[in-house]
């Protein structure tokens, strides 16, 4: 008789199974993780993000400046009115009687005037709120420049190769002491007459990401997660 | 800059900047930076290309942030610190909308250490750990 027992199709068959889950696994969190980060792309900082064509005033200070211009050219012009109607009642004495049409016209003339008051100051205020726009995207622009000139990451290279060395020869010793309780445990596993699993496991990493993935289980399982030097080191 | 998906295609040049990092070399498997793993993983881009690759985990009540930098032939020293200006916030947005109270890094470099302490708040906890608890007045 030859081909496989019955206890290896099946061996075989779960681990084909566990391979198609965790692959599955592996591929939905990768499409997770491929959401966030294009949701997280879609952020930036809310000055860069505006552009140059940016408002530079706030909401509030927009809205209180308009109001002061509106209050002041609603002064003007009520004082304008009252000036205007006592001249025209100083003029007239009660003796000249001005046309309708013509009171009238010098009232629309002095309306007119403070309407193109207003917005002039308006355009103005418009004008003043881009042009602060402009001033805050650059100077963000700038300052990103400068920030990045200021703190010379050059230093980092070398440093962390400094840094690196000296943690070197320690981590080479780790190292060695958890390749050999890797192997102590795979002896282990092997010795449990589940080769056909860690056969499989191997299979699973050549195919890519699912071997580092499993490579960290296997560290995890030597009493911590995989060691990692971690950030700027 | 953007970010983009760390995938099988990045290994080769994974491989290549660890065997150049010192403290990482013989030490991490090129598979630990790819998309799909820890939190998030991916792969920091400007104009130029690749500048970092960095995983982020879930530690306790923080993100901790991993970074595999470029050898310095690859990429400037510009680059990198441009970059870890753009990244920083939006891993502060990711820790919030996973309801971690801040970010947290583990680093031994001089430089860069005081660039995260003065230009992001980053405290030390020990262990070279460096901690940024979000105050809400981080940008």
């Amino acid at each position: 008789m030859c081909g496989p027992s019955g206890q290896m199709t099946t061996a075989a068959a779960q681990q084909s199974s566990l391979a198609s889950s965790l692959q599955s696994d592996f591929q939905s969190r990768f499409a997770g993780q491929s959401g966030v980060i294009n949701n997280l792309n879609s952020l930036w900082t809310p000055i860069a993000m505006a552009g140059p064509n940016q408002q530079g005033f706030g909401a509030p200070e927009l809205a209180a400046l308009h109001t002061a211009t509106h209050e002041g050219v609603a002064a003007n012009y009520d004082k304008a009115t009252r000036a205007l109607n006592n001249t025209l009642a100083f003029n007239g004495g009660g003796n000249e009687v001005l046309p309708t049409g013509a009171r009238a016209a010098l009232h629309g003339r002095l309306a007119s005037a403070a309407a193109n008051e207003l917005s002039n100051a308006d355009l103005g205020i418009t004008e003043a709120n881009y042009a602060q726009g402009r001033s805050n995207f650059q100077a963000g622009m700038n300052g990103l420049t400068n920030t990045a000139q200021l703190y010379n990451p050059g230093q980092f290279a070398s440093e962390a190769t400094t840094a690196g060395n000296l943690a070197f020869n320690e981590d080479q010793a780790i190292q060695q002491m958890k390749n050999q309780k890797t192997q102590a445990i795979a002896s282990g596993i092997a010795g449990l007459g589940l080769s056909a699993a860690t056969f499989g496991i191997g299979g699973l990493g050549s195919t890519g990401g699912v071997g580092g993935f499993f490579k960290g289980g296997l560290k995890a399982l030597q009493g911590g997660v995989p060691t990692v030097p971690g950030f700027g080191t | 800059m953007k970010l983009t998906e760390s995938t099988i295609n990045d290994i080769e040049q994974l491989t290549e900047w660890i065997q150049n990092d010192p403290y990482h070399k013989d030490c991490l498997d090129p598979h630990w930076w790819l998309t799909g793993n820890g939190l998030l993983a991916y792969c920091m881009q400007d104009m130029k290309g690749p500048t970092l690759y960095v995983r982020t985990d879930i530690d306790g009540e923080f993100l901790r942030l991993h970074t595999q930098f470029a050898p310095e032939s690859v990429v400037s020293k510009t680059r990198v610190i441009k970059t870890i200006l753009w990244t920083i916030p939006k891993m502060k947005h990711l820790a919030c909308e996973n309801n971690l109270k801040g970010l947290i890094f583990q680093s031994t470099s001089p430089s860069l250490i005081q660039f995260m302490q003065v230009k992001f708040r980053f405290v030390p906890t020990g262990n070279n750990d460096y901690v940024k608890i979000f105050d809400g007045e981080d940008a």
